[in-house]
């Protein structure tokens, strides 16, 4: 069920009156419900995977009641923290080749095969016909992420498996965020909710936003990105630059505009999920671009790998080590695709020098921080620094690194002085991209860029919203899924 | 709560109310538009008496290359160009049998068939379609076909969203398309552009299940209502023909098909306008001086048939 169909459109006013007037008055039953409408909502697209979530949400639930039983009996403290460590990573382990199993077998295996024949030797292995399921990425490092916190007491295991199914399954961040930690996400299921009309309305205002990025921006500029993709030799090096910036923009579009709606989604429901994005394409280098791109992801990677692995406390070696580490892990994670593992690799070598200078801090305020326009000096960062990540966002896009490679090959020839070749409507798009910028400039200070509406005037928001959605209207591209339901 | 769910109420029904007034307005300008060539054969199987005797069938190949007004001096009669650009056989068996539901019953269907005709069906310029959604019928056959959703089928003017630029340009607010358009038939003046085909190395001819199986119940109902069916290849230019891959297999496909349902077939594919690029405007579609000779050439062989006797 994507977040904008008509399915979706009626599930939610449905589920969102059951909650708030059937099932209020009992907590327990509130949150069985969600589990419920979560597991519709995910079997929606295919309902054999429900088993599997389910398995592993029981998995990462059972480890912490181990965890917990282990405390109870008192053992002396290195054999507690041994059966600690090992019921924990046994749960890690299990989860992981799940994980691995439906996202990686294929391309290990073709991979295995490459590497023979460049021996020369053929190998007869065949490749299964695996269906990735949808959102595995996500709920597995949330369910992760609990098992791990209760290892190192930063949250108290929970017996109610009710609250914890339904939060590993909260219907609104199940399939492609945010990551929510248990410490966050999970003592919001073991309180009652109470019904905020303006939390609800702020709800509805970024479940708006979410749908001018996704289905305004992020499906139009994916039309052009398609078609300059699909035939890169067709294409000028202008051309292809231009749909690399689409792509910048699609992208952001759509995994920002999807969780602007899972966020005030679970707003309806009372909850407050983390911000996930936090204006990305105003940052003044790549390490305050990492602090502001899908930050439930780059934290958990941040808490569960870097600074286990000793983080910038080692010497300078190690510390280009886990830096590697972590942007090829985090490229991995995005595919079993070799390009995103170059698309890692490459912000890898950008971060690099920048944590060796101790340079990786240096903007940790908002871009032109109580100014209305930022300087020379702040433009010229911002657009060097998004230069930098279109030349990245090429390799997530390409089909192959060798498709990428020639493609910013043709970007760097003389062909980029040429005029780009594309269709007039893309000027609209682009006047949308730039009101996109506009708004979110101005906004850059709140959570999410119409935050701000709260405290205008009743006629303004009005106003607004109305215009957004008649933009929307308007305006919808014609592409489908959410791209990151891929991951 | 109550204040919320009024708010959420008070905006659904606003916005309904708009989506109402916006489908009558917009659906009746854009029909009674005659900017977009698109809109000219549906305007005229949707309001007027088509009272032909026989009709052009097949994608833009018939829309711009068989010249109903020489068709009918030649052979005395009455005939409609139904060809549809951009659009394969399905798209094709929609406009047929939404003007045989409206209009006459043609004696004679003259059926375009070629690489393209048995292709599965695209979305092109989906959007003319929108304004003839009062049709209950048409309306189904469209969702069928174009997998449209529930909610462009009910709900009033949905379907039209993402449509706006394209609505602007429809009515001419953008900017202004050549629409001469002449009993469905459209004679294009454009000179030569042998770019269609100078970065292919070949063309595969399309051969879709469903769309075969849609093609043969339209022959069989065609052949059961007794109109008669005439199959022909028109005129590409040579050098498409020849990198057409199993050229030979095409055309044992469509023999095959017309055997089954005792079709004679014109094939003009290596005759001599083929190799004249003078006659083209590209190397898959006759300019209108093309369109006017390959025409006449047609009708005399229509007439030695004896199919219209």
């Amino acid at each position: 069920m994507l977040f904008n169909s008509i399915d979706f459109a009626f599930f939610l006013p449905i589920v969102f009156l059951l909650y708030w007037f059937v099932f209020k008055k009992n907590l327990r039953l509130q949150n069985l419900f969600i589990v419920v409408a979560s597991y519709v909502f995910y079997g929606w697209w295919d309902w054999r995977f429900l088993i599997l979530m389910g398995f592993t949400t029981f998995c990462s639930w059972l480890s912490g009641l181990l965890i917990l039983k282990i405390r109870d009996r008192n053992y002396e403290i290195e054999r507690g923290r041994k059966l600690s460590i090992a019921v924990t990573a046994s749960n890690i382990v299990l989860n992981l080749l799940i994980l691995g199993f439906f996202k990686y077998f294929n391309f290990f295996v073709e991979a295995f095969v490459e590497a023979f024949s460049l021996f020369g030797k053929e190998l007869s292995i065949h490749t299964l016909k695996i269906i990735l399921p949808v959102g595995i990425s996500f709920y597995t490092f949330q369910a992760l992420s609990y098992t791990i916190d209760v290892y190192r007491k930063k949250i108290e295991p929970t017996k109610d498996i009710v609250s914890f199914f339904a939060f590993v399954s909260f219907f609104p961040q199940l399939v492609a965020g945010p990551i929510e930690r248990a410490t966050n996400l999970l003592p919001q299921f073991q309180k009652k909710r109470v019904f905020d009309y303006s939390k609800a309305v702020d709800g509805m205002r970024q479940i708006l936003w979410g749908l001018f990025k996704k289905i305004v921006i992020a499906d139009n500029c994916a039309t052009f990105v398609n078609l300059v993709f699909e035939n890169p030799q067709d294409q000028t090096g202008s051309t292809l630059l231009l749909g690399a910036i689409f792509f910048a923009f699609q992208i952001y579009g759509d995994f920002s505009g999807y969780s602007d709606i899972a966020i005030g989604t679970a707003r309806l429901f009372g909850f407050n999920l983390m911000q996930n994005f936090n204006y990305p394409y105003f940052s003044r280098d790549i390490a305050e671009f990492w602090r502001r791109w899908h930050i439930s992801l780059t934290t958990w990677f941040r808490d569960y790998i870097y600074i286990p692995l000793g983080g910038s406390r080692v010497n300078k070696w190690k510390i280009v080590r886990n830096t590697f580490i972590i942007y090829l892990v985090s490229g991995f994670w995005h595919g079993a695709n070799w390009t995103f593992i170059t698309w890692g690799l490459f912000h890898a070598l950008l971060f690099v020098p920048l944590i060796l200078t101790g340079k990786n801090r240096k903007y940790t305020k908002t871009v032109a921080e109580g100014r209305l326009f930022p300087n020379i000096k702040e433009l010229i960062q911002m657009g060097m620094t998004f230069l930098l990540v279109v030349i990245g966002w090429v390799f997530f896009r390409a089909e192959s690194v060798g498709q990428a490679f020639y493609s910013l090959k043709k970007i760097f020839s003389r062909s980029i002085i040429e005029m780009p070749v594309f269709d007039k409507f893309y000027f609209i798009v682009l006047l949308l991209v730039f009101i996109l910028f506009v708004v979110e400039w101005f906004g850059r200070n709140s959570k999410y860029a119409l935050e701000g509406l709260k405290n205008k005037s009743k006629w303004f928001n009005w106003l607004i919203c109305f215009f957004i959605m008649l933009l929307i209207f308007c305006f919808k591209g014609q592409s489908g899924d959410f791209i990151y339901f891929q991951f | 709560m109550k204040k919320f769910i009024l708010h959420i109420i008070f905006v659904v029904s606003s916005s309904l109310v708009f989506l109402v007034f916006f489908d009558c307005i917009v659906s009746f300008q854009l029909r009674k538009s005659d900017n977009v060539i698109r809109n000219i054969v549906w305007k005229e199987i949707f309001t007027e008496k088509l009272e032909s005797d026989v009709v052009i069938m097949g994608n833009s190949r018939a829309m711009v290359q068989y010249n109903p007004i020489i068709l009918d001096t030649m052979l005395n009669i009455n005939s409609y160009n139904l060809g549809f650009d951009g659009r394969s056989i399905n798209s094709q068996i929609l406009r047929y049998n939404t003007y045989q539901r409206l209009n006459v019953k043609p004696k004679l269907i003259i059926q375009n068939i070629d690489f393209a005709t048995i292709a599965k069906d695209n979305a092109y310029c989906r959007e003319q379609f929108f304004p003839y959604f009062f049709d209950k019928t048409f309306r189904k056959e469209v969702v069928e076909l174009e997998g449209l959703t529930w909610a462009d089928e009910h709900i009033p003017g949905f379907r039209y969203g993402g449509y706006f630029h394209k609505i602007l340009s429809w009515l001419g607010l953008i900017e202004q398309e050549n629409s001469t358009l002449t009993k469905g038939y459209f004679g294009n003046n454009l000179k030569w552009d042998g770019s269609n085909i100078s970065k292919k190395t070949e063309i595969n001819y399309q051969k879709d299940s469903l769309s075969l199986s849609a093609f043969d119940n339209y022959l069989a109902k065609a052949y059961s209502e007794n109109i008669r069916l005439i199959f022909v290849y028109a005129p590409i230019y040579i050098r498409a023909t020849e990198m057409t891959k199993d050229l030979e297999g095409m055309f044992q496909m469509y023999d095959s098909i017309a055997q089954k349902y005792n079709i004679p077939i014109l094939n003009y594919t290596y005759d001599s306008i083929s190799y004249d690029t003078a006659y083209f405007y590209n190397a898959t579609h006759l300019n209108k001086t093309g369109a006017e000779l390959f025409t006449k050439k047609l009708a005399r062989d229509i007439d030695s048939l004896g199919i219209l006797k």
